[in-house]
């Protein structure tokens, strides 16, 4: 017994020992690690960065970095990326691009025609996640090379919007991946492994960890005149205090979801900055417009003036901007002076008084993700307008996966939910398509069930057109029927908080893709060790 | 019945538990509301896209059907994917189970060096100061919840005195000991790189320190009750009696006596910790199980919630058996049978 305990107070001495040497040694680590060596705190891990089947914020970001696509978005621009022009054809079927012939591949092999045919056919063959973009419009052969540096696209029907979903196409390098098919596509060997030609290749990959990419120094497309990164490491940090705390005690250079509760703290600190902007992130309560009560256009009309909007920025703790109608306004082709309703108590008993239930005396659920205050809250603001009206407003809290199901079909859907949407290209279609049209019935961002004929049509009319003013005119009459028939209560565009050492530098915010940092045009200048 | 043939009914007796522990946890996640498919799809997916989605998982098939093909996968060493990453289950757990098993054997290391000298203590001064003390400091250390004390000792330990690192299992710009067991510390000790010891030890000493606090109280406690009882035995009285010295008494004897209820509660806490950490393992960004099962709970990610169940399993029934061989060792009138 007594050699166990002495063995037991040796290790703990020797622990002691090492732990008392140890603080100085990481600190002077971090100061080796090179001015241009920018750590970025990530609230999300990379799960997969196989470009045919994952997609989230996160999963963008590395593809960004690893992969290069024939489009890219640059503030809130749509700018040719591996293309050098293109034609589209008058009925907006055909789409032909000529690629710049100096992209190279890591290995050195040229981007050409026939691996963005390749891609094109990988991604459409697997039906991953990415896909939806060209569900109904593009098949695994919809692309052919027409010579080494020219690429057509065939479309099944037309497709305006198409441009725009070519960010999210990044070209793979053929060769690599039938290198390491295996038996279903190079997905095993794609899920941690890159096979791209962007700036930045992978270095160490510690999944649920770290992951760490590493520059490409004569990347084709080029650097940032001002200056470039040698490598950038994505660190896993899922808790806001802990990326605060990694922000504050410089072991970090960017904090990517700070919360709204950290800001004055991050800006008490001279040396840091917080990016504060409002993209196309939005929150919207859907109502199923096929429910018992919420299929009457004036009990939806009733309850959105009875939410008091201007409330909102107050009590929820993230900066945000109460929606003018179904579009944030700075989306490209937004309509503005709609007429969507405000807090009006008296307007909105006007409108019950109009409906089958004039004096109210029923109740709706209203359903939001479990824990999540953030849609909550507004639930109990909606819930206190309400009370006037005589409606009963009952908070139902749901796992999301259960959320997702409960969005299957009209029968299940709730009477009001609370739902953030994001539009998936820069282009009205993919704002309004799957929100609005009835086609798109079954998926969560479709929750109201909403169907109005005149609305479908004007959508797809919209998909069809090739000229620009025409497609936005269309659009704008959509809006217009769209805020008339009022499917949802548009709450707000929320903010977009990312959190910087000064001495990062080259950030431009990106509505479309907030969160996706475009690392390959940010440098750092005279970073504290 | 020898140690041999009754570890070895021990171990066959595994089987059945984790077959059933395999068809509940099966069960549940099937009848559970929710549709993980959707979620994995991705929000805008067509009914198509996820259709394909379910028919490459398997999920179209009838359950029973799910559930063989599952145990088949398993016997094979295909412990499935994960619906949402698609990354190989019996990967992640490689990654992810080391990382949990170091914090927590460290936290069960550090709450039994100090709890059980706490409680012995408490003990033998029974009603005297230093018991009150301890046990006020147990009482203080069982009533705060985990996550608040991890935060406070980060702030403090990590921001205002700089002395620890934030978080994260290792120097992020340095790359760890190369993998042998995937506890950074003991790589560490086995490649004889003293330095990567010590940096993977100051990575793992708050969350550990953080995490032990409440077994702490708890190891605290039930020494101090097993000493209580032990010294309250006759034979003690008689020990007491015969002259021998009270601190022969003390080590020999009564010690001896009570380490059955220690090593039983040191045990039942390691097996709680393991399973709890999850908390300490977000707040310090300690990438092990519990974080992982926390999220594939979350997306109902069904193939690594039953790796993770069944590796639970398989953890917690080698604890059991350990324990009871240890209990035959401490006390040779222990039979197996």
């Amino acid at each position: 017994m007594r050699k166990v305990l002495h063995a037991l107070l040796m290790f703990a001495v020797f622990a002691a020992l090492a732990l008392s040497f140890t603080p100085g040694s990481v600190r002077l680590a971090w100061a080796q690690g090179g001015e241009n060596i920018l750590l970025y705190g990530g609230n999300q891990d990379i799960d997969n960065i196989d470009p045919a089947t994952g997609e989230n914020y996160s999963i963008n970001a590395a593809l960004l970095s690893l992969y290069d696509a024939l489009f890219i978005v640059r503030g809130e621009n749509l700018e040719p990326n591996l293309v050098d022009t293109w034609e589209v054809s008058d009925d907006a079927t055909v789409f032909t691009f000529n690629l710049k012939q100096n992209a190279r591949f890591h290995d050195g092999s040229p981007v050409n025609a026939a691996a963005v045919v390749y891609s094109f056919n990988r991604l459409m063959t697997l039906e991953g996640p990415p896909t939806y973009r060209w569900a109904g419009i593009a098949g695994p052969d919809s692309a052919v090379a027409l010579d080494e540096w020219t690429v057509q696209f065939t479309l099944t029907q037309p497709f305006a919007p198409f441009l725009g979903t070519l960010t999210q196409m990044y070209v793979v390098n053929p060769a690599i991946v039938e290198a390491n098919r295996g038996e279903d596509f190079g997905q095993t060997y794609l899920r941690t492994n890159s096979a791209g030609s962007g700036p930045f290749t992978q270095g160490r990959w510690e999944i649920g960890n770290l992951y760490e990419f590493v520059a490409v120094p004569d990347y084709w497309g080029g650097w940032p005149e001002e200056g470039r990164l040698d490598g950038y490491l994505w660190l896993i940090q899922r808790d806001s205090q802990t990326q605060l705390n990694s922000l504050l005690a410089r072991e970090t250079h960017v904090a990517d979801t700070p919360s709204g509760e950290d800001i004055a703290r991050i800006q008490e600190d001279a040396g840091l900055n917080v990016q504060q902007n409002f993209g196309y992130f939005i929150n919207t309560l859907k109502f199923n417009t096929q429910g018992e009560y919420t299929s009457d256009i004036n009990v939806r009309r009733a309850v959105a003036y009875a939410m008091n909007y201007d409330a909102l920025p107050e009590v929820l703790d993230i900066p945000v901007e109460v929606m003018p109608g179904p579009t944030p306004l700075n989306f490209p082709g937004a309509v503005s002076g709609l007429d969507v309703p405000t807090f009006d108590l008296d307007r909105a008993r006007e409108y019950l008084a109009q409906s089958a239930w004039p004096e109210g005396g029923f109740t709706l659920d209203y359903v939001y993700v479990a824990e999540f205050t953030r849609e909550e809250i507004p639930g109990l603001v909606l819930l206190e307008g309400l009370a006037e009206l005589n409606i009963t407003l009952n908070m139902v809290p749901m796992l999301w996966p259960d959320m997702v199901a409960s969005c299957g079909s009209p029968e299940t859907g709730p009477d009001l939910i609370n739902i953030y949407t994001q539009p998936a290209y820069l282009d009205m279609d993919a704002h309004l398509y799957n929100q609005y049209h009835s086609g798109q019935w079954g998926s969560f961002t479709s929750c109201s069930f909403y169907s109005n004929p005149e609305v479908d049509k004007l959508l797809d009319d919209a998909r069809v057109e090739g000229d620009a003013a025409a497609r936005t005119e269309l659009y704008n009459q959509a809006q217009t029927l769209i805020a008339a028939d009022q499917p949802s209560v548009w709450m707000y565009a929320e903010s977009s908080l990312m959190a910087f050492n000064n001495c990062v530098k080259g950030f431009e915010y990106r509505p479309l893709e907030s969160l996706s940092l475009l690392f390959r045009d940010i440098w750092m200048q005279d970073c504290p060790a | 019945m020898t140690l041999r043939l009754y570890l070895l009914r021990r171990i066959l007796l595994v089987i059945p538990l984790l077959i059933g522990l395999s068809l509940l946890t099966f069960t549940v996640s099937r009848i559970l509301p929710g549709d993980p498919v959707g979620l994995a799809a991705g929000p805008q997916a067509t009914p198509e896209i996820r259709e394909a989605l379910a028919r490459q998982f398997g999920l179209d098939q009838p359950l029973p059907v799910q559930y063989l093909n599952y145990i088949a996968g398993l016997f094979q060493g295909d412990w499935g994917q994960s619906l949402y990453s698609r990354r190989l289950v019996l990967d992640d757990l490689r990654v992810f189970f080391p990382a949990t098993f170091e914090l927590t054997i460290a936290a069960v290391f550090i709450a039994t060096v100090l709890g059980v000298p706490a409680g012995f203590m408490s003990a033998v001064y029974r009603d005297k100061l230093p018991d009150q003390v301890v046990r006020v400091i147990a009482l203080f250390f069982v009533s705060f919840p985990a996550f608040w004390l991890a935060m406070i000792f980060q702030s403090i330990l990590g921001v205002t005195l700089d002395w620890f690192p934030i978080g994260k299992r290792f120097d992020v710009l340095l790359a760890p000991p190369a993998t042998i067991t995937g506890m950074f510390t003991v790589d560490a000790l086995l490649h004889l790189d003293f330095q990567a010891f010590g940096i993977a030890l100051s990575h793992l000493a708050t969350p550990a320190l953080v995490l032990s606090f409440g077994s702490l109280a708890s190891v605290t406690r039930i020494t101090r009750t097993a000493v209580l009882d032990a010294l309250d035995r006759d034979s003690v009285r008689m020990e007491r009696a015969l002259g021998i010295p009270y601190r022969v008494i003390l080590s020999k004897y009564v010690l001896r006596n009570a380490l059955i209820a220690i090593l039983t509660i040191v045990a039942l806490e390691f097996g709680w910790l393991l399973a709890g950490a999850v908390l300490v393992e977000t707040i310090f960004d300690f990438p092990g199980l519990g974080l992982y099962a926390v999220e594939s709970s979350l997306r109902l990610d069904f193939e690594p919630i039953m790796g993770i169940t069944i590796l639970y399993g398989i953890v917690f029934s080698l604890i059991n058996i350990a324990i009871d061989i240890a209990y035959g060792i401490i006390d040779p009138r222990i039979r197996y049978g």
